[in-house]
């Protein structure tokens, strides 16, 4: 059982059972606050009824035109809460706001090539790699250690407004593009 | 002319960029230089007084904002005196242009000009606009050229309209939110078109309303701005904290008056239910709340819809803007409640009718945030129908959100509670349904579903079920078996809403024959879900309160099951049966044994699921590892149960020292084979942190600490584990820094949230996202003002005063600071939670067994150090607080109860007794010496200002010595600071060439060590003063003898861990280095000092202290050794237990010899470093000024 609210500034004081984790990412305050600023509906949380954070999303609405878009900033759910269909439920929101709020073409996010469990997740979901974006990540993944760069997948999922499929393509691993290009 | 304002903007940018590269470089000195070159060229300033009627062009512009630069430049390079002077004659010429504005806005926190940072916009503000008004009279008289006037005045409305926002934002920083709101109401008057004439787009102006209801909430909360940080340290008081200070005294003085009225009028004190609110502070929240009020209603628009009826709208509603229309009705009510009290339903109608109209229930369907808001609003109204009737549809069409569930239960049972099962039908909710089954494509889970319900579908005609019991019953169970045939993997709410269903029948007491069996309901749920790791926390309530037969026929069915290993969803099964049974149990039932037995099954099972995880990436968490996790625990509680029976009283023979902490060791092995096989499973890292502290191994602490790569925030939540009581564990007295730059790096964050808090503010005002702001505010408050940070300061600061001393210049700033810190409401963000804790009922939780003193550090404790370290401070410093502080501040430090010091440990009540008697002692000696310190440094300032009044015509001499101070002392001021001090950086006194005093424009002048900035009254001596002592009382060199008891029972008793150990001789130090800094304030030095008691006696003796206590670290040290023979005593202790039979000897011992070494090295560096401190301490304990001898 979990409840479904609002990602709260304060949230950062109790999101560590998420975010110690060796894929999750924890950022300055200011990002977060970035983010809750200007899109507190892209940005919820699941919780347990005792109160235990179980995991949350982070998103954004941006681009121009028909590039306008939702995309998944972050997505983490907490190790003991995994394989329920948190990640897909929080998702689903976020899908649901940026079609029915924002009015956008489609919903994308970035993940390590590396990390095959959230891709293979995603693939589920009906996201598909729209490109693969060269040396995106500062470094290799976590397991590594390495200062290497890692690609990432820019992977996409069309919204209602996409009727015809559009913003995703059948072979985008191996459309190459470099980082410089999509920041 | 536009053309030539462009080419002009062209060749500003090219003049400056080389100064904004060189600030950006942190090249001040570059900066400067080239702000110099550049404002050569330009006409100087006009005097002050004149600077107003001297119209604005583009040549005063570029020379204002190189001016603003080059303030920047010498702040960067510590030219402080210099930069407010500039500052200040800046100001003057009331500035318009926002790029000055912004970069000044850059300087003013470091100049510590607060008030300025509001200021400057609201004068340019008012500037603006007063030449607006000229330019609108000058173009009703002229006629013709009228066009280009025109034109200009637009532009001058434009440059109003953003200098008003701007001083806005400056207010919403600052928390100044009464001004913000009758900033933003301005702005609304001044640019919002009139009601009815804006055009059908709403006009971006009408914000500023909605800006100014927003300001008028935060108001009911804040209705002061923060009190002001001081930037200097500066006696007497900067005139900003005076103000506030004022301020506070004229609230406390209304709130007296209020009380007495009320007494008067009621015969007794007001009753709330509420947070505790001062009177004054009510009135204050209610007139704001009002405010906001009637600001938003002018903004309701009554419109005929044609399906709902009439709907009442807001002018240019938004999302946003609904939902402050429904926090501002909602905190009306909720203050009516807390004020008024006790809570009514009726105070609630008001924002319930806003909240449950379908418009509200259409817009909730995408805005978590205004779902949260109505729910809340229809329960405190008690609209429990409704809401039955809502949540059962929702429910109906898919939504599994908990919240959902729970709401439904709560409305439906006040039905049940209040009828039994027969009431009258026509007034119970009804789940309507349509004929038609749903779509699969729209029954799909989610709130996604939930916009089905706006889309009505004609025909065919609903139907209306009264939700009885029997009916609800259905409907519940009939939602699992929906979900049953929906999704193979299982949907977990709708099952779990059947046993939360039949757990509150059963609390209720109804009366009711068709309820299943609730142990099977709960078994059936297992044999579900028992492979999932949540099942733990989903079931765990309801079994616990399983009794008598239930519990037996659940126990049984768990028994039944058997344990295995053999894949991934058995390994879960198992962890799960072992975790509901531990936790369902009662500690009463717990012993050693049982304890071992436990421990030894878990280890034997992780052993053998460990296979399983073999192939994994080493990203990937192992399996198994929460049963090498409940294997730790039990062996921790085992040994926790060994502790309890070693109490004096207990005739058990008493076990020798490494018996006693056998028991720790086993569950340190345990701990590091789990890290070994995962590496990222944090738990065992955080376990591992807190064991290696106890066991005196603090530097494998760190290191466990440091691979779990804490970053932002968590360093203010998670940095307990490693720094609570820091300083046991410090080697700073050996050179070792580690601990004291742990606590450098964790404090980093305070320096720069406050900043990014307040810049993202102002954008949830810019994007009006009104629903976050009291939020960020909340945060800002929580994490400024946080426990852990001050905890990390104080006990960076004890680490620091062993490491290097405290200089008399330190003693000033840290009074100051800790004053401060002492100041503040503290609020408690270390995360609890975060340690896996399976314990039985009623045992102690894994927290406290493995904290430092047998539980987390408390308030109280921070409190009582706190205020022990000022009044040490106080004593040690030649500040003589004024009369006021004398009777109320101090009065106040001096106030410790006994619950409070029974938070201590025994050795820090022993250093708190001895620092008292200290204290008690030499204040009557200390008094007269630092009245006579302050005399003089007042008199020398008058001379020195008389003096240089005399010898430079007076004009400049008022405005240099405000900020009077040498260059060393201020050397930390324009550095970026490191989060662990407030802001008040710099000292009162000084010595760059071991001097201190003041400095009258380019003279200094030499008093003691004390700088003043203002001329003050000397306040007296206190009167209730005792004689003059000469020698120390015997007491307190009984205390030190007494102190050497201690630490030699500590040694000597077997029961103590090694963290004790390090810890009394820890307070040892401390203890003398306070009987130093005390002492050697007046005691050395120059001929000057005053005749003085005989310290000797006290210092020799405490010398000796010092010395008995570094001998025996050493040898405790020095004992320690992984030859084979203790390596073979290693592996037969940690065979004894029999819990760790199954780990192979090279694991088991790798583990030993890693520990000893470890902790053989901390013996002995702390051994050294005390031993060290015997020739260091008497200088470094404030014996003398920096840099002399």
């Amino acid at each position: 059982m979990s409840t479904l609210r609002p990602f709260r500034a304060t949230d950062m004081l109790k999101f560590n059972n998420v975010n110690m984790d060796v894929w999750t990412e924890t950022y300055g305050t200011a990002f977060y606050l970035n983010y809750l600023a200007r899109w507190p509906d892209l940005c919820c949380v699941e919780e347990s009824p005792s109160g235990r954070m179980m995991g949350y999303i982070i998103g954004k609405a941006e681009g121009q035109g028909t590039n306008f878009h939702g995309h998944i900033t972050a997505l983490s759910i907490a190790p003991e809460y995994r394989k329920l269909g948190l990640a897909k439920r929080l998702t689903k929101l976020l899908e649901e706001i940026s079609d029915g709020v924002y009015h956008g073409f489609f919903v994308d996010l970035y993940v390590r090539p590396s990390n095959a469990i959230a891709t293979e997740m995603y693939e589920k979901m009906g996201y598909s790699v729209y490109r693969t974006v060269k040396e995106y990540y500062g470094n290799l993944g976590p397991g590594s250690e390495g200062s290497a760069a890692e690609d990432a997948y820019d992977m996409r999922k069309p919204l209602s407004r996409d009727p015809h499929r559009k913003s995703v393509r059948a072979n985008g691993r191996d459309v190459i593009v470099s980082a410089s290009s999509v920041t | 002319m536009a053309q030539q304002n462009a080419r002009l903007q062209a060749v500003e940018e090219r003049q400056l960029k080389p100064i904004y590269e060189a600030l950006d470089t942190g090249n001040a000195k570059s900066a400067l230089t080239q702000c110099n070159k550049l404002l050569k060229k330009y006409p100087s300033p006009p005097p002050p007084g004149s600077a107003l009627s001297a119209p604005a062009n583009s040549s005063t512009n570029s020379r204002q904002l190189i001016t603003a630069l080059k303030i920047l430049a010498l702040v960067r390079g510590n030219k402080l005196d210099e930069a407010s002077a500039l500052t200040t004659a800046l100001l003057e010429e009331t500035p318009t242009e926002d790029s000055v504005l912004s970069t000044l806005a850059h300087s003013l926190k470091p100049l510590d000009r607060p008030k300025d940072m509001v200021g400057m916009w609201v004068n340019a503000w008012n500037r603006s606009q007063k030449e607006c008004d000229e330019m609108k009279k000058r173009a009703a008289k002229i006629k013709g050229s009228k066009g280009l006037l025109e034109a200009e005045i637009s532009s001058k409305m434009q440059q109003i309209e953003e200098l008003g926002a701007q001083a806005f934002m400056a207010m919403v920083k600052t928390g100044h939110w009464a001004m913000a709101q009758s900033t933003a109401f301005k702005l609304y008057r001044a640019f919002a078109p009139p009601k009815g004439q804006e055009e059908a787009q709403a006009p971006p102006a009408l914000r500023y309303l909605y800006w100014s209801v927003m300001a008028s909430l935060m108001q009911s909360d804040h209705p002061n701005p923060p009190p002001p940080v001081p930037v200097l340290v500066m006696i007497p008081p900067p005139a900003s904290v005076k103000e506030w200070e004022d301020n506070r005294k004229k609230e406390e003085e209304e709130d007296r008056k209020l009380l007495e009225d009320y007494v008067a009028k009621h015969g007794a004190p007001p009753q709330t239910t509420g947070p505790d609110l001062s009177l004054s502070r009510r009135k204050k929240r209610t007139l704001a709340l009002t405010l906001a009020q009637r600001l938003i209603e002018t903004m309701v628009e009554t419109k005929e819809a044609e399906a709902i009826g009439p709907q009442k709208v807001l002018r240019g509603m938004t999302v946003e803007r609904l939902w402050l229309w429904g926090d501002v009705l909602r905190r009306i009510a909720e203050a009516g409640d807390q004020d008024n009290g006790p809570a009514e339903e009726s105070r609630w109608l008001v924002p319930n009718q806003l909240l449950s109209t379908p418009l509200v229930h259409n817009v909730a369907n995408n805005s978590l945030h205004l779902e949260e808001l109505r729910a809340d609003v229809a329960k405190k109204a008690s609209d429990w129908k409704q809401e039955a009737e809502t949540m059962a549809m929702r429910l109906d069409k898919g939504n599994r959100n908990w919240t959902t569930f729970s709401t439904f239960f709560d409305a439906m049972f006040k039905f049940f509670k209040n009828a039994g099962d027969s009431p009258n039908q026509d007034n119970l909710p009804c789940l309507v349904q349509s004929p038609e089954p749903p779509t699969p494509k729209q029954e799909g889970e989610g709130a996604d579903t939930e916009k089905t319900e706006q889309e009505t579908t004609p025909a065919p005609e609903p139907t209306k079920t009264p939700l009885t019991l029997a009916e609800t019953r259905k409907f519940v169970y009939s939602l699992a078996e929906k979900d049953d045939a929906k999704v193979p993997t299982g949907e977990r709410a709708s099952h779990l809403g059947v046993l939360e269903f039949e757990r509150r029948v059963r609390n209720s007491g109804l009366a009711d024959e068709g309820a299943p069996n609730y142990v099977d309901a709960l078994t059936a749920y297992f044999d579900m879900f028992g492979t999932k790791a949540v099942l733990l926390e989903d079931l765990l309530p309801y079994v616990r309160e399983l009794e008598g037969d239930e519990k037996a026929k659940w126990d049984a069915h768990l028994e039944k099951i058997v344990q295995s290993t053999s894949d991934l969803n058995t390994v879960q099964q198992t962890i799960n049966i072992l975790k509901l049974q531990r936790l369902s149990s009662s500690s009463d039932a717990t012993t050693i044994d049982s304890e071992l037995q436990f421990a030894k099954h878990c280890l034997k099972l992780y052993i053998e699921a460990l296979p399983l995880g073999k192939e994994l990436v080493s990203t990937e968490l192992q399996p198994a590892d929460d049963l090498a996790l409940l294997a730790a625990s039990a062996l921790l509680n085992a040994y926790y149960i060994q502790c309890q029976g070693q109490a004096p009283s207990e005739e058990t023979p008493a076990l020798a020292q490494d018996k006693f902490v056998a028991l720790l060791l086993d569950a340190l092995v345990v701990l590091e084979q789990g890290a070994s096989k995962s590496r990222w499973a944090y738990p065992f890292r955080l376990l591992l942190v807190r064991l290696y502290r106890l066991l005196g191994a603090p530097a494998l602490a760190l290191q466990n600490f440091t691979m779990a790569n804490l970053k932002g925030i968590q360093h203010d939540t998670l940095s307990h584990h490693v720094l609570s009581r820091a300083s046991t564990f410090s080697l700073g007295s050996a050179g070792d820094l580690s601990l004291i730059n742990e606590c450098v790096e964790s404090s980093q964050i305070y320096a720069i949230h406050g900043v990014d808090v307040s810049e993202q503010l102002v954008k949830a005002f810019q994007f009006e996202r009104y629903s976050q702001i009291a939020e960020f505010v909340l945060l800002e408050d929580k994490v400024e003002n946080s426990l852990q940070r001050d905890l990390t300061k104080l006990e960076h600061f004890r680490m620091k005063n062993v490491h290097e001393g405290l200089t008399p210049e330190n003693v000033e700033v840290e009074l100051v600071e800790l004053r401060f810190v002492w100041s503040r409401t503290h609020h408690d963000n270390r995360d609890f939670a975060l340690l896996p804790n399976f314990q039985p009922q009623g045992a102690a939780s894994i927290e406290d067994i493995t904290s430092i003193g047998g539980r987390p550090l408390s308030k109280q404790w921070f409190i009582t150090m706190l205020q022990l370290w000022i009044l040490i401070l106080h004593e040690s410093s030649e500040q003589l607080w004024t009369e006021e502080e004398q009777t109320t501040v101090l009065s106040k430090l001096r106030t410790f109860n006994e619950a409070d010091l029974q938070q201590l440990t025994a050795a820090e009540q022993l250093f708190f007794k001895f620092s008292r008697a200290c204290i008690a002692w030499l204040a009557p000696h200390h008094a007269p010496l630092k009245h006579a310190v302050m005399t003089n440094a007042v008199s020398t300032l008058s001379a020195a200002k008389a003096k240089y009044a005399a010898t430079t015509n007076g004009a400049a001499a008022t405005s240099v010595t405000g900020g009077v101070s040498n260059s060393k002392a201020k050397s930390n001021i324009g550095k970026k600071s490191n989060g662990l001090s407030n802001g008040t950086e710099g000292t009162a006194a000084s010595g760059g060439e071991g001097g201190i005093g003041v400095k009258v424009g380019d003279m200094k002048v030499f008093t003691g060590m004390l700088t003043l900035h203002e001329p003050m009254e000397v306040p007296p001596i206190p009167k209730d003063l005792g004689e003059p002592v000469k020698e120390p009382p015997t007491e307190i060199l009984d205390m030190l003898d007494e102190f050497q008891k201690l630490f030699d029972d500590t040694l000597a008793k077997p029961t103590s861990l090694p963290w004790e150990h390090l810890h009394v001789a820890q307070m040892v130090h401390e203890t003398v280095f306070v009987a130093h800094l005390l002492t050697a304030r007046f005691a050395l030095g120059g001929s000057k000092k005053k005749t003085h008691p005989s310290f000797k006696p006290l210092r020799v003796k405490a010398m000796s202290l010092l010395e008995h206590a570094a001998q025996e670290i050493t040898k405790l040290g020095d004992a320690i050794d992984f030859s084979p023979e203790t390596r073979q005593k290693w592996l037969q202790d940690r065979r004894s237990s029999g819990v760790l039979d199954i780990l192979p000897d090279q694991e088991v011992s790798q583990v030993g010899k890693t520990y000893l070494e470890s902790k053989k090295k901390m013996f002995e560096q702390l051994g050294k470093g005390m031993t060290k401190a015997q020739q260091t301490l008497p200088k470094s304990a404030a014996g003398v000024p920096a840099g002399t001898n």
